[in-house]
C-alpha cells in the first residue's frame, strides 16, 4: 500500500468472515483485525522523544494529532530491513501508530480456516497469537498486538 | 527560547532563564553525579544538567554550538547543556499540547508540552522540576556542608 488509505468501511461484507488487514515484519506475514486499524499511513520518521521505553519510536503529526509510534518490528526483535508503513490503531480512547515493514491488502477470512498456533510459531508464543492462516500458501499470524505491547517478555522472531 | 539536544527540537520557557553561555570551564563530575557538571559562573559553582545524556540521546564530538542556559529560581541555579540555541519565538498557551503518554520514561512533570513549528514538533521543558531533580540538590547540599562537588 502506497500513501495514505482511509480504511472508512471496516464491515465484512460477507457477514460471518473476519476482516484482517495483513502486513509483513521481517519477511512473516502478520494480520490484525481491521476494526483496530483507523488507518495506514507511509512510514516516516518519529520525532525521537526523551528516554522513551524501548519499542516507542517517538512522535509524528498527523491530521493535527500528535501520535506516539510504536515499532513492532523492535518489538519482535527485528534489524534488518526498514520499516514502511504506519498502523494507526485504536488503543482505548487514543490512536496509535504502529510501524511495520509494509502494510499489504485486506484480507476475508473464513473463521473455519483459522487455526489455533502451535505453542510457538516463528519464535512467537502462541499466547501472542489469535490464529493461523493461509494465505498464497504462506502461514499468516493473526496477532493480539495488545497483549504483545503490554507484555515485556523478550520475542526475537525467526526470520 | 527553542534550542536542540540531540535528535530533538526543545524549548524553555525565558522566564527564569539568567544566560545563555559558553560551556568553557565545565568540569564532569564523578560518582554519585550520572547527569551533573559543574560550571564556574558568576563568581559561584553551579550545576548543570547534561541534557543529552539524562534524555539518552546519543552522544557523539560535543557539539560546537553549545550553549549552558543558566536559570535562576530562589537561591539555586543550575545550568543545562544543550547542543545549539536556534531562535527565541512567541508561543500562546493555546498552542501548547500534553505530551502523550508512553513516549517518556522520565517524569512527566520534565515536560510542559508540545508544540508545532513548520513541519517540526517541539518538546517544551519545564525546567523548574528539572532543576529538582535528586542530583542538583545533592550538589547543593554537599556545598552547604562546606564541600566542594566533584
Amino acid at each position: 500500500m502506497n500513501g495514505v488509505e482511509t480504511l472508512a468501511n471496516p464491515r465484512s461484507k460477507a457477514v460471518d468472515s473476519v476482516q484482517l488487514v495483513a502486513f509483513t515484519i521481517g519477511g512473516r506475514l502478520f494480520a490484525t483485525e481491521i476494526a483496530e486499524i483507523k488507518e495506514i499511513i507511509s512510514y516516516r520518521r518519529p520525532t525521537p522523544t526523551p528516554k522513551r521505553p524501548p519499542f516507542v519510536e517517538g512522535m509524528i503529526e498527523h491530521k493535527g494529532q500528535i501520535l506516539p509510534v510504536i515499532s513492532l518490528r523492535r518489538r519482535l526483535g527485528v534489524t534488518k530491513g526498514s520499516a514502511g508503513a504506519i498502523l494507526l490503531f485504536r488503543w482505548g480512547e487514543k490512536t496509535v501508530g504502529l510501524s511495520v515493514d509494509a502494510a499489504h491488502k485486506v484480507v476475508s477470512v473464513e473463521p473455519i480456516s483459522i487455526l489455533s498456533p502451535p505453542p510457538r510459531l516463528f519464535g512467537i508464543k502462541s499466547d501472542y497469537i489469535k490464529g493461523v492462516t493461509n494465505l498464497g500458501g504462506r502461514p499468516l499470524i493473526w496477532l493480539d498486538h495488545l497483549k504483545l505491547l503490554t507484555s515485556e517478555e523478550e520475542i526475537v522472531l525467526v526470520v | 527560547m527553542l534550542f536542540t539536544i540531540g535528535e530533538g527540537a526543545f524549548g524553555m520557557g525565558i522566564g527564569c532563564l539568567a544566560e545563555a553561555t559558553y560551556p568553557v570551564d565545565l568540569t564532569t563530575l564523578s560518582t554519585p553525579y550520572t547527569y551533573c557538571a559543574k560550571l564556574p559562573f558568576r563568581g559561584r559553582e553551579i550545576p548543570v544538567l547534561q541534557l543529552a545524556h539524562l534524555f539518552g540521546f546519543a552522544e557523539g564530538r560535543p557539539h560546537p554550538g553549545q550553549r549552558v542556559l543558566v536559570i535562576h529560581s530562589g537561591d539555586i541555579w543550575v545550568g543545562f547543556l544543550v547542543d545549539q540555541v536556534l531562535e527565541v519565538v512567541e508561543v500562546s498557551p493555546q498552542e501548547i499540547v500534553p505530551m502523550p503518554e508512553m513516549l517518556t520514561l522520565l517524569d512527566p512533570r520534565f515536560f510542559r508540552g508540545l508544540v508545532r513549528r513548520d513541519s517540526n514538533i517541539i518538546i517544551l521543558l519545564d525546567p523548574l522540576p528539572l532543576a529538582a531533580l535528586d542530583e542538583v540538590s545533592y550538589f547543593y547540599s554537599f556545598r552547604d556542608e562546606g564541600g566542594s562537588a566533584g
